[in-house]
């Protein structure tokens, strides 16, 4: 390598290294040490009841949230790339706008519509259709509901890069053969999106998992996921081990999710382009 | 003003992928000298290394008596025009051809009348306020000369610069070239895999393959006498006959060179059925608009044969007949 | 074909309006006159954007987030712009790897950054929380920069820097003549999604404020604990504000597609 690339790449890289990289593994090792065998502190962690149900609650968070920006985001962005000229920016603009706006703020929203003297109580109780408020806030739902609100933008704009280079040549001539809508979009579309699919669903998935603001302020103290876990243990207890122990967890689940995805994605996308080749 | 004269040029990617094999050539002081050759014989790093974007590894580049082989890209003083045009998208095309006198010492007035004097000469004078993204590739490529002419450079390098251009144009930039080269009588090398276009312009022409020089020669000579089975295949030799069944059918040729095939070029060949050198068979017919591209096969393969004769078909059963003066013996390549 | 598309318009539409509407809310409230949040208003007033500003919480927080957020995306540039330059211009082995090096802070979790950079930074280093914090958000900003820029480089003919080499510019003079002037516009593009990404963060920020350090998203977070009055959404309004200022000045000078 030549002595200017060196250079150029040095500062950044020893940066990260000593900023970043070193912090992280400085955290991982007294997870290891400290108990009998060096598993001894993930035993303890998995073998409480209460923990094992934050990861699975952590986990069906991220399953739905991926699941219904999915559904939602699907025909939204096949709509979006089907516009042009001015409405198709409106629309950008709009869906772009809660990405660039503070977690805080959407979240805060959504106390407004969700809490106990909430828009959507206040609504039903006035129509009578409920004569005591119904608990809303502070559930899963509220959780799933506000990670949806806050990554749906970020599923649809995958998938509306993805629907724009979509050749919508091979779609008429799916339909010029009679195919009906529905297997035309399952068939011919779903395939060739693929990749924005897996795009989107890894950046909705590894951000839900992984999102403090959200169940902190939408979940309240009885719905924990594992952000608010490690944030409790280590800001408020002081347990620094514990919180280490949690931190690998959910940077470990979060690996393995992107891989995971990564690679059906790239099966999936190498068995699209040989069959065009056949 | 620059003679250049490059002495055992090697150069390699990696450790055994070699681009260039011991390569030496002189050009003359003035000429347009044109390297020819297909993608991958080794002309684009020939013309990387005498421009120095590319750092030599074995060899000596000499131009003007001085050793230039360890001068940076920044000092040699040298034109170029690259195939992408490479304008700086960010500047005016006054801004693009003034940017490299701005290096040199001269007042701010010698710089504005040296860049408006090459504008006139290169014909842009109209379009010196304009961006380069709203030219079109034409005049962008103008400007890539003008900008790489107005240093006044010792050596002018031309990088395949006419193959982003559409037929018509290629025509009316390679006599652009032409014109401002034997004005300025500037040594030029021009990299080029197109042999039409090498040939018109060119004083002298290095036919490459394989990171060697096959044939260095006019033009003219080239096309008349290919020296190398490559050479003849590339400047439109398309068929070649073996030296040994010529002989045996007491063929007349010169026999002074020690090579062991001959080759005829597809018009020197006639079609009848009378007095016939080769018998074949028609395999394809193709209309040029010039004339008729037959496709023969015969005992030594399939011959192309390029004639006005138009009442031959498919499957039909021809002599081949050609003058033997037509046939040029050629060396034995490696 | 029709009935496909009704279908995705109507989805696309309620969508849409299901993203709006919570903001619009949001607006609405900070204007009502009721010591709690309610919609819809009783009466209009302009007093929580007048206490909102007596809340020093705030108005400290918002300076200091704005401090932060730009010297973090300024040094993410100063790192990133020659990294970029090596990575995209340079013969380098192993590419790939030193690309991902790059991009790492944006694959471990922002949370477990907070949490491993407050252990070793401030805790074992005993570096100032306001250095240990500018660090956490440089490390956030650096992949957008490394991801703008690679894109931005590599739509760049490589040529023109040749061109300007030949012309007799030495490498140094034409990187900053003919290199910066023409991505120019990724730069502004990375600092603008630098700059919105850090003044928004809270997982990492979460870690490294304290009582002599205030930024604003965790001030809004910690208010919203022992609150629940229209300050919020007046507060609410002025990042939407701001938010929206920067998207104006991205549409403007460089089309929204340069964010994505």
């Amino acid at each position: 390598m030549k002595k200017r690339a060196v250079l150029f790449l040095l500062p950044g890289l020893l940066l990260i290294f000593i900023l970043l990289i070193y912090p992280v593994i400085r955290m991982f090792i007294p997870t290891f040490t400290g108990g009998q065998t060096i598993f001894s502190n993930y035993q303890s962690f998995f073998s409480s009841e209460n923990n094992v149900q934050i990861i699975f609650r952590t986990l069906f968070i991220a399953v739905m949230t991926t699941l219904v920006t999915l559904g939602l985001g699907l025909p939204t962005a096949y709509w979006i790339s089907r516009l042009s000229g001015r409405w198709r920016k409106i629309i950008s603009i709009i869906v772009l706008f809660p990405i660039l706006t503070n977690a805080v703020v959407r979240n805060f929203a959504w106390i407004m519509i969700l809490g106990k003297n909430g828009v959507i109580n206040n609504f039903l109780m006035k129509m009578h259709i409920i004569s005591s408020p119904l608990t809303l806030l502070y559930t899963n739902l509220a959780i799933i509901i506000g990670a949806v609100y806050l990554f749906l933008p970020i599923m649809i704009t995958s998938l509306v890069s993805s629907y724009t280079q979509l050749n919508s040549e091979i779609e008429e001539a799916a339909e010029v053969l009679g195919s009906r809508p529905i297997v035309v979009f399952f068939k011919i579309i779903i395939p060739q999106i693929s990749v924005g699919i897996f795009t989107g669903s890894i950046l909705v998935f590894v951000g839900a998992l992984t999102a403090y603001t959200t169940p902190q302020l939408l979940g309240g103290n009885k719905n924990m996921v594992l952000a608010t876990l490690l944030q409790q243990q280590s800001i408020t207890l002081g347990d620094w081990t514990s919180a280490s122990v949690i931190a690998i967890v959910l940077t470990v689940i979060a690996f393995i999710t992107m891989i995971a995805l990564n690679w059906v994605s790239k099966v999936i996308d190498r068995r699209n382009s040989h069959e065009i080749k056949n | 003003m620059a003679q250049i004269k490059i002495n055992n040029l090697s150069h390699s990617y990696q450790k055994n992928k070699q681009i260039l094999k011991d390569l030496s050539l002189d050009i003359h002081d003035g000429e347009l000298l044109s390297i020819l050759g297909p993608s991958g014989c080794g002309k684009t790093t020939m013309l990387r290394l005498i421009s120095g974007l590319l750092p030599m590894q074995e060899g000596s580049i000499i131009v003007a008596g001085g050793d230039i082989s360890k001068v940076p890209v920044y000092k040699r003083n040298f034109g170029m025009v690259f195939q992408s045009y490479a304008l700086f998208p960010h500047m005016t095309i006054f801004q693009n051809v003034a940017f490299g006198l701005k290096r040199k010492k001269l007042s701010k007035s010698e710089i504005f009348e040296k860049t408006l004097s090459i504008l006139k000469t290169t014909g842009l004078l109209d379009l010196k306020d304009r961006m380069p993204n709203e030219l079109s590739g034409g005049q962008q490529q103008r400007v890539s000369l003008a900008r790489a002419l107005a240093i006044n450079p010792d050596v002018l390098l031309l990088d395949e610069p006419l193959s982003n251009l559409d037929a018509k144009l290629r025509i009316e930039m390679r006599e652009e070239i032409s014109r401002l080269q034997k004005k300025m009588k500037m040594t030029t090398i021009f990299v080029t895999h197109d042999q039409e276009e090498c040939f018109a312009i060119s004083d002298r022409v290095a036919v490459m393959n394989h990171g060697k020089i096959e044939q260095l020669d006019t033009p003219q000579n080239i096309f008349r006498h290919p020296k190398t089975k490559f050479v003849a295949a590339f400047v439109g030799y398309e068929n070649f006959v073996p030296k040994q069944w010529a002989k045996e059918h007491n063929w007349r040729y010169n026999d002074i060179i020690s090579g062991s095939q001959l080759t005829i070029r597809p018009e020197k060949i006639e079609l009848g059925s009378n007095e016939n050198i080769l018998n074949g068979k028609v395999l394809v017919k193709n209309f040029l608009g010039n004339n008729y591209q037959y496709i023969v096969e015969t005992e030594l393969g399939r011959m192309k044969v390029d004639t006005q004769q138009e009442n031959y078909e498919i499957n039909d059963d021809i002599g081949l007949s050609f003058s033997e003066k037509s046939l040029i013996e050629l060396e034995d390549g490696d | 074909m029709k009935s496909k598309i009704r279908f995705s318009s109507i989805v696309g539409f309620i969508v849409l309006l299901l993203l709006i509407l919570p903001l619009a809310m949001v607006v609405v409230t900070s204007f009502g006159t009721e010591a709690t949040i309610s919609f819809p208003i009783k009466g209009f007033t302009f007093e929580w954007y007048h206490n909102l500003f007596q809340q020093p919480d705030f108005v400290d927080g918002m300076k200091m987030s704005f401090i932060v957020a730009i010297i973090a995306s300024c040094l993410a540039l100063l790192v990133g712009i020659p990294a970029v330059y090596a990575l995209t211009r340079f013969q380098i082995h192993r590419r790939n790897w030193f690309q991902n090096i790059f991009l790492s802070p944006a694959l471990i979790p922002e949370i477990v950054i907070g949490f491993a950079l407050y252990q070793t930074l401030v805790i074992s280093f005993g570096l100032p929380l306001f250095i240990s914090l500018l660090i956490g958000h440089f490390l956030l900003c650096l992949p957008y920069v490394i991801r703008l820029l690679t894109a931005g480089m590599l739509d760049l003919d490589k040529s023109i820097e040749e061109a300007a080499w030949m012309v007799g510019y030495n490498k140094v003079i034409t990187f900053f003549k003919i290199v910066i002037p023409n991505i120019k516009q990724s730069i502004m593009a990375a600092f603008i999604l630098s700059f919105i990404n850090s003044f928004n963060n809270i997982p990492i920020t979460l870690f490294m404020n304290g009582p002599s350090l205030n930024m604003l998203p965790t001030s809004i977070l910690n208010y919203l604990e022992n609150n629940y009055d229209p300050t919020v959404s007046a507060v609410s309004v002025i990042l939407m504000i701001i938010t929206a200022a920067l998207m104006m000045i991205a549409e403007k000078y460089l089309g929204l597609n340069k964010l994505v």
